[in-house]
This record gives structure tokens, sequence and C-alpha cells, in this order.
């Protein structure tokens, strides 16, 4: 995490942190590997956003996958077995949101020893690629949760 | 027993039920509502014997829902369902008369503890 400030890498070791947790409790998932963060944004896949607001930061959270990893992520928070079928794209959506606000839950309180003002926001669900805006600052961990790569995604707003 | 869901989220809600099965609550009847406003309604027609509620929801979130039903002198036992934890958001649940909180993610055991002493 050379290329990132101090106060980034925090935040995505937070994210990570409660990406492991969310794996384990949500999902039933021991095994999370991180195999690598950059200071860059997800590739051209669908994305899970939510954003931490407060007095000393403007924070959004992210959880980006492969169509095919939000369907696994998806189903396991359901409790379905993989091999029932697909789920709606609204259900996908909706699960993926779901799945972004667990993990920004624990962040918040992770990170309330850097800013006790943290409000989450609602989450939302993209398709397509997200640019940032020249002043902001990307942190991306590449982690695995058992065998499905997931793209955890924090992007620190400047103040305007 | 009859239990209120309430969660802007499908997904959410779908969890919910699940896990109150997983807690031995599996003959319990569930009705469900997608924000607080939804709430008052389904409240109205059906009193619940408990509220799961998440706290963030659009129209009125979980905190205005208890205000609301204690504005009214509704009683019944509330407790939260949702991914902010914090002891702030505990104290005020808890001065605004929510009985448990209880953080996403959460498992049966969980559900178990809060809600079989808010029941018993």
């Amino acid at each position: 995490m050379s290329e990132m400030s101090d106060h980034l890498s925090k935040w995505v070791n937070a994210c990570v942190d409660s990406a492991k947790e969310f794996a384990s409790v949500a999902l039933g998932i021991e095994q999370v590997a991180v195999n690598g963060v950059v200071a860059a944004m997800p590739s051209n896949q669908p994305i899970a956003l939510i954003a931490l607001a407060g007095s000393q930061s403007s924070v959004q959270l992210g959880l980006s996958a492969s169509p095919e990893a939000c369907q696994a992520i998806s189903k396991m928070l359901l409790g379905m077995e993989m091999d029932e079928p697909d789920l709606e794209s609204g259900e996908v959506a909706d699960a993926m949101g779901e799945a972004a606000n667990i993990l920004a839950g624990q962040v918040k309180s992770l990170m309330s020893c850097v800013d006790s003002s943290l409000n989450l926001g609602i989450p939302i669900f993209i398709r397509g690629q997200i640019d940032k805006s020249a002043d902001s600052e990307v942190g991306l961990a590449h982690i695995h949760i058992g065998d499905i790569p997931i793209g955890v995604v924090v992007i620190i707003n400047s103040e305007r | 027993m009859r239990v209120l869901i309430v969660d802007d989220s499908k997904t959410m809600r779908m969890i919910v039920k699940r896990t109150l099965r997983q807690a031995g609550y599996d003959s319990c009847e569930i009705d469900e509502a997608g924000n607080g406003k939804e709430a008052l309604d389904v409240i109205k027609a059906n009193k619940p014997d408990v509220i799961l509620c998440d706290w963030n929801m659009p129209e009125m979130n979980g905190l205005e829902l208890l205000q609301a039903l204690n504005g009214q002198g509704v009683k019944v036992p509330f407790g939260f369902v949702t991914s902010e934890g914090t002891p702030e958001m505990k104290q005020l649940a808890a001065d605004n008369g929510a009985l448990f909180l209880i953080t996403k993610p959460f498992t049966p055991e969980t559900f178990q503890q809060q809600l079989g002493a808010v029941l018993s």
C-alpha cells in the first residue's frame, strides 16, 4: 500500500477486517485471503456502493465483483445452494447492497476513533465503470472470500 | 407469536426470517414492512408481539418509527437489527425504549439470547 496515504490505508484495513467478519458470520466462510492492495478503481464490474459521511470524513465503500461472484455472494447471504436457479438482477442488487451495508456498519465502528460522527447512507448497486474525481483517493483490496474474488473499495472524497 | 420485521432490504428480511427459524422461532407468524411508514400501517392492522427493525431506511427510519409508536402510546417490545452498533446508537436506542440492538451480521444464538430475554 506504498502509494496510499496513511489515512486511506487505515480505511482499507478497516474494510478488509470487516470483510473477514462479514464472510465469517454472514456467509460462514472463514478463509479470506488478501491478494494485493492497489490505488486504483475496480475494472468494469458491478459494484455495491455505500456512503459514510461525517464532520471529518466523506467516504464511499464498495464491494466490486463479477456478475458470477455477485450471484454467489447473494446466494450465500440468502442461505441458498449454489446449484439453485440464479437470482433475478434486482435480487442480486438488493443482496449486494445489503452486503455493503453490513460491511459499512462494521467499518463505521472500527473507524469511530478517527471520526465519531460517521453516518451511513443507503446502498446502491451499479453495473458499469465508475470513475473517481481527480482529487479523490481510492484504495482497492483484492480479496478472496473462499474461492470468490471480490474487490473491497474505499474512495475518500476531498473536501469541497 | 407475531413478529414484525421492518427493513428496506428484502434480502435482510429473508435473512431475519431464516435466523428466527434457526433460533427456534419457527412457529411464529411473520409480517413485513419496507420502512417505518409501512410498519405503522401493519401495526395498526395486526399488532405484533415483537418488532425487529432496521435503523437506516428511507421515508421513515427505525428511530423515527420507535418515536412515533411512543408518541401514539403503542406498547410493543421493540428491538433494532442494524448494521450500526456503536455505543452511541445503542444508548440512543435504549433512551427511546428499544429493548435490544442486534448488530449485523448476527447469529441464531444472538437472536436466542436477545429475543428469549424479551419474550420470557
